[in-house]
């Protein structure tokens, strides 16, 4: 290029001309390449003879991060960024791809090279490489390495294996026996299911659900698995009995589920089993005491009522015939005698308001009605009236504060309240007897007090007098079988209240019972 | 009234009772109330029903003014009696009176809805006895000299 300018030979012009033409095609093609590799998503290293980058495209820079200046002439991304192989362990120069190409002397594909990041994330690279030969040559001259980045697709992989390790650890130290079910046999199986069912794992495992299945419970979760199957619902649950390889019978909840394939096809069902043996039998033994309590209950309502009225009769036979005699013959008897048959005829007839009491005690449980809405009020009303006559007779005020409405049985709770008011004018002092009835609201019951200025109570028999047939008083003193406050009790216990006395001898005593607001008690 | 009806004829009572206790009870009972009476006893519901429809040795038996019913008896009960007679059209216009042994029996019967004309409970007490058979007469004589009889 440096001679002397010289007129142009024709031919030399013509040649110079296709030269230029085959020089601009070859920009041009070489240009168009180089867009097409630039465009292209796969990075790709181009390395001379000596195994130095010659060039890169926009994508090896971006996957590899480092510039294609930073890279070009020098050995690959390799030397120049810390890498590790597949399984985590540094890359040496000899697993360098170009080098492992070179040795093998074979085009390497798949080799998985990470690169360590100063976040501590690694790179994930996938690396396929060729020889560059020109046609005719048996040498290459350069090698060419694609790579993709794979961090994405191994994240995925790695958090797939995690679940699945995590699924098979869940899988084998669930406390629930858990099993997987193809065409109704057990394909797998845990430990805690071997265990509850009695079975070894291989020998469990080809068994059908239904042969290790309680004969009454075999086909329970029939209907509802069909219905799994239509899709109708995600999953059920049931109780059910299984019978174990020792024969003994175990009660299981079961919750079942289906797992499809990504087009819907069922694959297997996935069954989790709870023991649920002891739980039963508890509930049976509770459910068998209540029913034998009821049983027991009934019975002793039955035996109270039989026996209270056959031990009515030879009662009057004994009395009315005392009588009959007296009436007939007293005129010929002596004094002993007349004294005698009046303790007959008096224990004759105590008997029976013993026994009447003791009906009318029994009666509270059997002849309850059921319990609605009742102004307390309307109850102490009632009790007033029926009182009437004893307390005119004692000149005794009977006050009340306003009081609530409670859920119960008008009768009883008025019964309720005759009792408890008939005591405390019959156990009066000498002053004017005054009795006032209130009732407070406290955590969801009313607490109901009937006080009164009577002769009072020690406190040593605060419990005693709530049985039935206690009294404290003889006779003499104070008529009455004891059966009232036993009443008294057994009403607001059915209520589901509680009934006590606070009480000062000499000056009075408080009796309190409790009845649950709004709905409560049966 | 009861002066000029004492010239009638005895109250023919038909007593239901198997406990010869109370039958010799209710008899002196009578007595001592001066009732005039006949009191016939049968001593279950079986006999019960023979007497009032005549049948066998009870032929030639009166139609009772009253019926004294206990309600346990050997056989036929009194409950099944008292639907027997509420149910015969030749005997339901018969006054019967339940005898029962506690107001607690009472109570369970009145349940069964059973049409009996009145209850009873006996008394312990002679005296009351006494009264309740007094009662009865009185009870009776109201209904033969009610207009029409019945």
């Amino acid at each position: 290029m440096s001679q002397p300018r010289r007129s142009p030979d024709p031919s030399e012009t013509a040649e110079r001309a296709a030269l230029q033409e085959a020089l601009e095609a070859l920009r041009e093609s070489e240009a168009r390449f180089r867009a097409v590799i630039d465009s292209a998503n796969e990075g790709i290293l181009v390395y001379d003879d000596a195994l130095r980058v010659t060039a890169v495209n926009a994508a090896a820079e971006r996957i590899i991060g480092l510039s294609g200046a930073q890279m070009i002439g020098k050995p690959g991304f390799t030397s120049l960024l810390p890498c590790v192989r597949d399984d985590g362990s540094p890359l040496v120069p000899e697993d360098r791809p170009t080098r492992i190409t070179v040795r093998s002397g074979m085009p390497l594909t798949g080799q998985v090279i990470g690169i360590l990041r100063p976040d501590k994330s690694t790179t994930w690279l996938e690396v396929n490489t060729g020889f560059l030969q020109r046609s005719g040559e048996r040498d290459f001259y350069g090698i060419v390495s694609t790579i993709s980045d794979i961090s994405a697709r191994r994240e995925a992989e790695r958090a797939l294996r995690d679940s699945e390790e995590r699924f098979r650890q869940t899988f084998q130290l669930a406390a629930s026996g858990i099993c997987e079910v193809v065409d109704g046999r057990f394909v797998k199986v845990n430990r805690s299911l071997c265990e509850i069912l009695g079975y070894p794992e291989e020998e469990l495992i080809g068994k059908t659900v239904k042969e290790v299945s309680y004969l009454e419970d075999r086909d329970v979760t029939d209907a509802e698995r069909a219905r799994i199957r239509r899709g109708e619902i995600d999953s059920a649950r049931f109780e059910k009995r299984y019978v174990r390889k020792d024969g003994a019978v175990v009660w299981c909840e079961i919750a079942i589920a289906l797992v499809r394939a990504a087009d819907g096809t069922p694959q297997y069902e996935i069954a989790v089993f709870d023991d649920i043996t002891e739980r039963r039998e508890a509930e049976d033994a509770l459910r068998e005491a209540h029913e034998e309590l009821k049983r027991s209950n009934a019975e002793l309502e039955q035996f109270a009522y039989v026996a209270s009225h056959d031990l009515q009769e030879p009662l009057r036979m004994v009395s009315s015939y005392t009588q009959l005699l007296m009436r007939r013959y007293g005129d010929n008897l002596d004094g002993d005698a007349k004294e005698f048959t009046a303790y007959i005829v008096d224990g004759a007839t105590r008997m029976k308001q013993l026994i009447e009491d003791l009906l009318a005690y029994s009666r509270v449980g059997t002849k309850g009605k059921e319990f609605r809405a009742v102004p307390a009020e309307a109850a102490l009303r009632r009790a007033i009236v029926n009182l009437r006559a004893a307390i005119e007779e004692g000149g005794a005020s009977v006050t009340y504060d306003s009081l609530p409405v409670v859920h119960g049985d008008d009768l009883q709770l008025a019964q309720l309240f005759q009792n408890l008011i008939g005591n405390a004018l019959k156990f009066r002092s000498q002053s004017v007897p005054r009795i006032h009835v209130s009732a407070v609201e406290k955590e969801g019951e009313y607490d109901f007090s009937v006080r009164d200025n009577g002769i009072g109570i020690e406190s040593q028999y605060f419990e005693r007098i709530f049985m039935v047939f206690q009294r404290l008083h003889n006779k003499g003193e104070y008529p009455g079988t004891g059966i009232g406050l036993a009443i008294c009790k057994k009403v607001v216990e059915r209520h589901r209240g509680r009934i006590w006395v606070e009480s000062t001898p000499g000056e009075g005593s408080a009796f309190h019972f409790t009845l649950p607001k709004g709905e409560g008690g049966t | 009234m009861t002066d000029t009806n004492r010239a009638a004829p005895p109250v023919e009572i038909l007593l239901v009772e198997d406990n010869p206790g109370d039958e010799r009870l209710t008899r002196e009972a009578l007595k001592e109330g001066k009732v005039y009476s006949n009191l016939h006893w049968v001593k279950d519901g079986v006999e019960a029903l023979e007497f009032l429809r005549k049948k066998g040795r009870y032929a030639g038996q009166p139609r009772p003014d009253i019926i004294l019913l206990d309600l346990n008896l050997p056989k036929k009960d009194g409950r099944e009696v008292l639907q027997e007679i509420k149910s015969d059209d030749q005997l339901k216009r018969i006054p019967v009176v339940i005898l029962t042994t506690s107001k607690a029996e009472e109570d369970v019967l009145r349940t069964y809805n059973l049409h009996a004309n009145c209850y009873v409970t006996k008394p312990v007490d002679l005296e009351k006895f006494i009264v309740v058979v007094k009662s009865i007469d009185a009870f009776w004589l109201t209904v033969v000299t009610l207009p029409n009889g019945h």
